[in-house]
């Protein structure tokens, strides 16, 4: 049962984290919440296709399916928040903050995308590891425990975020966003690495002795910040372009937060 | 703003799940190293039971294997397989004596006393192992890992399972209690709506929560100085307009005075035209005042938030040829063609409040109507609707100017109207509230048949129930 709630805790977490986030960052935008809809079609009807198809996938690309496929969700993720960031300026500059179908997008492709991955691996998990071995109880109760605390802590987020104010919340959940983006691009590029579709195998260090992946402290850094005990060279160079880019864009984010005071009142 | 309901009870389910399923988990760690330590105890057990057999009755050299027979049962043959216990007996030269039936040949741990893991059969094995103090022969007992998991973990699984059912059927309640203890606020909302709109009566204290009762009191304060300033206001245009009045009449009588006065003196020809000319002007301009202090007093009367309903049964038909024989003086000055067409049509309405309306519209047609134009009248009956059509071949009104024209004091300034045609700007505004205090609709367009304006109103017909 805890391996249960550890996995679909990680899962979870790093799917709350994204839309919890995105939530709460449109929410200070004055954002409808129409787009949820949407997002929850296609993160169950992309997970099921995923999980269904999981046997078909590996098999693509010479056995290359699946790892391309988790690089393509990662990539759209991470690119659709960085897209998200660079439209908010935009936004604000408009006086009457109308949300525009280009940041509506944004937040549908990159919540659905992050939760078809996570979804997708908890379905697998639950039907091979627990009803298909006739574990069903103790996996199913596991699952159960480890999505409700994912999904309270996500709440928890969201209001924490709410509670700073619009000006304040826009801000942090950039701030998150940035970093959790260039964590899915550095991911990506990782699997690329694995995959054998990007050269290089140096691994710059060994911090699992300081913190573990499989640790709690390393499975939240892992969904926050990408954290990778071995990371590679290609890898930290994506993370750290990405993290540029988002500062960038946040940057202009505050310089038009401070140019229009009022925007958002 | 996100709503109070979902803020508590998302918040309060996040803790709750929180709360109970993280304690559930310190429940289970706990539970199961509890179960470890009865599942060793078992095993101790076992190795006692063992150690009160006598290796040394036993002939040396050959092992005895001893398979279960006690067991009679498939359900006891099950429990056995699963708390299956395996042991070996070695003589104090480490040699075999005495094993069960599914325990290896060489020593399942090492000859050292304690607890052990270990791997055979293809299994992960918990070993205890033993040595007599007396002859030293040693006694080795283990069980299956995974069984003795499985086990503790079907027991634990029992108290933690109806905490994670628990939580969605507590989830509810909390949406629902949270609900229950909002209900005075949507109560206390329906009731100020409900209001008629002229009703600034304080809201009633009784019934209300605690934490409702400052809204409630500075609801009640806000109320009062509204309706105060209501009164000023109403009071103040009515003084105003009835105060002006008076003068007015002294104007015009010492006007018609000076007229008169003007004929008895002797005078040139030439002064007298002069004198007369800026009389009349004069008395022009008094009577615009005149019209536009009247109007300000039915818009007064007629602005909804003040106005006392008492809608009675009228006939527009009846009204519009009532109107038209009153201000038809002006159309025939003007040399204008009125025509009416349709039969009695009954809305509930202020007949006062209606004649306004109609005069209005009247007035406005025949002011901007060129001489020699047309206006016409039509009233349709349809179902549970009244249309009040009038249709004039002036120059009508731009399309982008149709919603501006019933604002106060807006005046139309184009090469199609005559500037110096006299008037306040407050005709069609007073047309369009007395429209929204019958809940009429008014839509303006461009007359098909004459070429002017078209101004239809859509009454809601007289019904009797409605008014009882």
């Amino acid at each position: 049962m805890i391996d249960a709630v550890v996995i679909v805790l990680r899962e979870v977490l790093e799917a709350m984290l994204v839309c919890c986030v995105l939530l709460a960052s449109s929410y200070a935008l004055g954002a409808k919440r129409i787009w949820l809809l949407p997002v929850t079609l296609f993160a169950v009807g992309g997970a099921l296709l995923y999980a269904t198809n999981l046997a078909l996938l590996t098999e693509l690309f010479d056995g290359r399916g699946q790892e391309l496929a988790n690089v393509l969700l990662l990539i759209l993720t991470g690119a659709s928040l960085l897209f998200y960031l660079a439209q908010l300026p935009g936004v604000l500059k408009q006086k009457s903050s109308k949300i525009t179908p280009a940041l509506y997008t944004a937040l549908i492709v990159a919540s659905a995308a992050a939760m078809i991955r996570e979804l997708a691996e908890i379905f697998i998990y639950i039907f091979s590891y627990g009803i298909a071995s006739g574990q069903t109880a103790p996996v199913v109760s596991g699952a159960a425990i480890g999505a409700g605390v994912g999904v309270s802590l996500g709440i928890f987020i969201f209001f924490g975020l709410l509670w700073l104010g619009k000006r304040r919340c826009l801000q942090v959940s950039a701030v998150l966003l940035g970093l959790i983006g260039a964590g899915m691009m550095s991911q990506a590029t990782r699997f690329l690495v694995q995959s054998g579709l990007l050269p290089g195998e140096r691994i710059l260090w060994d911090s699992s002795w300081l913190v573990s992946e499989s640790s709690l402290p390393g499975e939240l850094l892992h969904a926050l910040l990408g954290y990778d005990a071995t990371p590679g060279i290609e890898q930290l160079m994506v993370y750290f372009a990405s993290l540029l880019f988002a500062m960038v864009l946040l940057r202009k984010l505050i310089v038009r937060q401070g140019k229009d005071v009022d925007a958002l009142r | 703003m996100i709503s109070i309901r979902w803020f508590l009870t998302l918040t309060l389910i996040a803790l709750l799940v929180l709360v109970s399923f993280l304690s559930s988990l310190r429940g289970y760690r706990e539970s199961m190293t509890e179960a470890e330590t009865l599942f060793d105890l078992q095993l101790l057990e076992h190795v006692k039971l063992l150690g009160l057999l006598n290796p040394a009755s036993f002939l040396f050299g050959n092992t005895l294997v001893i398979a279960d027979s006690v067991i009679t049962t498939p359900a006891e043959l099950e429990l056995s397989l699963q708390l299956l216990v395996v042991y070996q007996i070695f003589d104090n030269q480490e040699q075999l004596v005495i094993r069960s039936e599914n325990s290896p040949l060489q020593n399942m741990a090492p000859f050292e006393a304690g607890y052990h893991h270990a791997e055979f059969n293809g299994y992960s094995w918990r070993t205890l192992v033993a040595q007599d103090p007396l002859d030293g022969h040693w006694i080795m007992a283990a069980q299956r890992n995974d069984v003795r998991y499985r086990l503790a973990e079907t027991v634990t699984l029992q108290a933690v399972l109806p905490g994670v059912i628990g939580v969605p059927i507590a989830g509810l309640l909390i949406w629902w209690i949270v609900g229950l203890g909002l209900r005075p606020i949507q109560t206390l909302a329906a009731s100020v709506r409900a209001r008629e709109a002229g009703d600034l009566q304080a809201v009633e204290l009784d019934d209300i929560p605690k934490e409702l009762t400052p809204l409630t009191l500075s609801t009640n304060d806000l109320l009062t100085r509204l309706a105060m300033a209501f009164d000023r206001e109403k009071r103040f245009a009515a003084d105003a307009a009835h105060e002006l009045r008076t003068p007015i009449s002294v104007l015009k009588v010492q006007l018609h005075n000076l007229q008169h006065d003007l004929h008895t003196r002797q005078l040139p020809v030439q002064t007298i035209q002069a004198t007369q000319k800026s009389l009349q002007e004069l008395g022009e301009g008094i009577d615009r005042l005149a019209q536009l202090i009247e109007q300000i007093l039915v818009l007064n009367r007629s602005t909804p938030d003040q106005y006392m309903r008492q809608f009675i049964r009228v006939d527009l038909l009846a009204l519009v040829q009532d109107v038209v024989s009153n201000e038809f003086e002006q159309i025939l000055a003007r040399d204008q063609n009125f025509s009416l067409d349709g039969l009695p049509a009954f809305v509930s309405g202020d007949e006062t409040a209606l004649r306004s309306l109609i005069q209005n519209l009247l007035i406005n047609a025949s002011k901007y109507t060129p001489v020699g134009g047309q206006i016409h009248v039509n009233i349709v009956s349809e179902g549970s609707k009244v249309l009040l059509q009038l249709e004039d071949s002036g120059p009508g009104i731009p399309e982008h100017q149709y919603e501006q024209v019933f604002d106060r004091f807006y005046r139309l300034s184009d090469e199609h109207h005559d500037a110096s045609i006299s008037g306040s700007g407050l005709g069609l505004a007073i047309v369009k509230h007395i429209a929204d205090m019958h809940q009429a609709d008014i839509q303006l367009s461009r007359s098909l048949k004459l070429g002017g304006l078209c101004v239809s109103i859509i009454f809601q017909a007289y019904q009797q129930e409605k008014l009882q």
